[in-house]
């Protein structure tokens, strides 16, 4: 059997060494296990210098104060805190949120969860290239809007929005500004002063970091807290209680720092493999490059292929761990709801791979999707009745 | 797409690209639309189907079931292509419930194969 390779690092990746090996640090019986909030004795008080220190490596990753970062369970724990709580805290001034239909589910479920409490949502639908206008979003805003969320890449297409002007008009309209960058963290600058960013979610596993965790950073100077949506004890200033697991925070702290650390040189390195694989399959007929062509992260590829069933699809490339659309949508079996916002026909969005690369894809990984992608196409096109 | 949730014989069929096709007697149902679309063709000689071969925009499942069936006619009778039996030994893919719909289309293309059979026999353009 060929090895298979890994081509799905936008639904998770591989833990980076680096990132294991100070987790392990903080994880032996003299380092790290202490309770954090136990600072009455040196156990506790060395888990809260390690989560200060994390705090510290997350918030220079996008240039935050280190006080406001609050630690959750992930990306989707911070997408729904951000949205409810954000929304929750200004809901004095309004009931009003404006998002995009091609955001993640976390972001879309804490939507339509506000909805089921009386908030109105306006959902603003993407170009064909899956670009959120500033301009649409300047219209949807009311008076009583408090809150926009738009995700700085998509996860199914890597289409970037312009969130720093997108922010600009949040900021104008003293309007809560909440950014999924889960995607885009360690791939684009990410500068919450700079990109007038109120609310911004963070988590590791998509970056060679830990699962489990993640954080929803406040910008101190526009934002001091959001309504919690879990209750318990005092941790986190009450806005996400739960005892925090140390190995995990110092994990995603050191996944930061590697970020920053080496970003420049790793995208440029996905760059032109995902260039290369771009040219070695878009000579074949019929193969659609999904989401805008420049305006996109290094590491996501999407592709529809006319005239060839998106099952079989699958199924002929099953050497490559690739999905169809998000890992999300894969197991819903459902077509991408994310390229049936961009207007591909529910045929087309079945028949989309997305290969999205990492830091440990090599060249040989990309030169066998290309073989295995091709041999599919042909086989299925060869026995297509529409060829005939 | 979970690679455990097609059989062996699945695979087999799948991979195995058709080779013969033949082109006196044919029949289409389906369209890409509804999820598949199935294309037979088969040669007739001295009362018998030969190249029997097909095409299909379809899931794994049911290219698999397209390149049985085609196997199974190769050399049957014309009539056999609507024999409530024909489709029985589909069971050895263990195709999902769910798919019954495109076992149809499937059903569809073979009836279709068959009137266009007898429909060019009744004009006596087959021996």
């Amino acid at each position: 059997m060929i090895k298979p390779v890994y081509l799905d690092y936008a639904a998770t990746t591989p833990m980076d060494p680096r990132v294991r090996q100070r987790m392990l640090e903080v994880m032996g019986h003299q380092s790290g296990f202490g309770n954090p909030a136990s600072v009455t004795h040196v156990f506790g008080r060395t888990a809260a210098a390690a989560i200060e220190q994390a705090a510290a490596e997350v918030a220079a990753l996008v240039n935050a104060n280190p006080d406001y970062v609050v630690w959750t369970s992930g990306a989707t724990e911070s997408d729904n805190l951000g949205v409810i709580g954000g929304a929750r805290y200004r809901q004095a001034q309004g009931r009003h949120v404006v998002t995009a239909a091609t955001e993640h589910k976390a972001v879309l479920g804490a939507c339509a969860e506000l909805q089921r409490h009386g908030y109105e949502v306006t959902y603003l639908q993407p170009t064909e290239m899956g670009l959120i206008e500033p301009a649409a979003v300047s219209a949807a805003l009311r008076a009583d809007t408090v809150l926009v969320s738009i995700m700085h890449a998509n996860n199914e297409t890597g289409v970037v929005q312009d969130i720093a002007a997108i922010g600009a008009l949040c900021r104008a309209a003293g309007i809560l500004f909440h950014v999924d960058a889960v995607q885009s963290a360690g791939k684009l600058p990410l500068d919450m002063q700079a990109q007038y960013v109120d609310l911004l979610t963070l988590n590791a596993h998509k970056a060679c970091g830990p699962k489990g965790v993640g954080a929803l950073v406040l910008n101190a100077a526009t934002v001091k807290r959001v309504e919690p949506i879990l209750f318990g004890g005092g941790q986190q200033r009450g806005m996400r209680p739960g005892t925090l697991p140390v190995h995990q925070i110092v994990g995603m702290g050191e996944t930061a720092r590697l970020l920053q650390l080496e970003m420049a040189e790793e995208v440029q390195r996905i760059l032109t493999l995902r260039d290369n694989l771009w040219s070695g399959i878009n000579d074949l007929p019929g193969i659609l490059l999904n989401g805008h062509p420049e305006q996109r992260i290094a590491s996501i590829l999407t592709v529809s292929v006319a005239g060839v069933e998106g099952e079989s699809l699958r199924f002929a490339v099953d050497d490559l761990a690739v999905t169809s659309g998000s890992a999300c949508n894969s197991a819903t079996g459902e077509p991408s709801y994310v390229l049936r916002a961009l207007g591909r026909p529910d045929v087309l969005a079945e028949a989309s791979l997305r290969f999205s690369l990492g830091r440990f894809t090599q060249p040989d990984d990309i030169q066998q999707a290309i073989t295995s992608f091709r041999r599919a196409v042909t086989h299925l096109r060869a026995l297509s009745p529409e060829e005939l | 797409m979970n690679e455990a949730a097609y059989n062996a014989l699945v695979a087999e069929r799948f991979d195995r690209a058709p080779t013969a096709l033949g082109s006196a007697v044919v029949g289409r149902a389906g369209s890409p639309a509804q999820g598949a679309a199935v294309y037979f063709a088969a040669d007739v000689e001295a009362g018998r189907l030969h190249n029997v071969g097909f095409r299909a925009f379809a899931c794994p499942h049911i290219i698999a079931a397209c390149s049985l069936t085609a196997a199974k006619l190769e050399g049957a009778r014309p009539e056999q292509l609507v024999d409530p039996t024909l489709l029985e030994s589909l069971k050895e893919l263990e195709i999902p419930v769910e798919k019954t719909g495109k076992i149809l289309i499937l059903k569809d293309a073979l009836s279709a194969c068959y009137a266009n059979f007898q429909a060019r026999q009744a004009t006596g353009a087959l021996s």
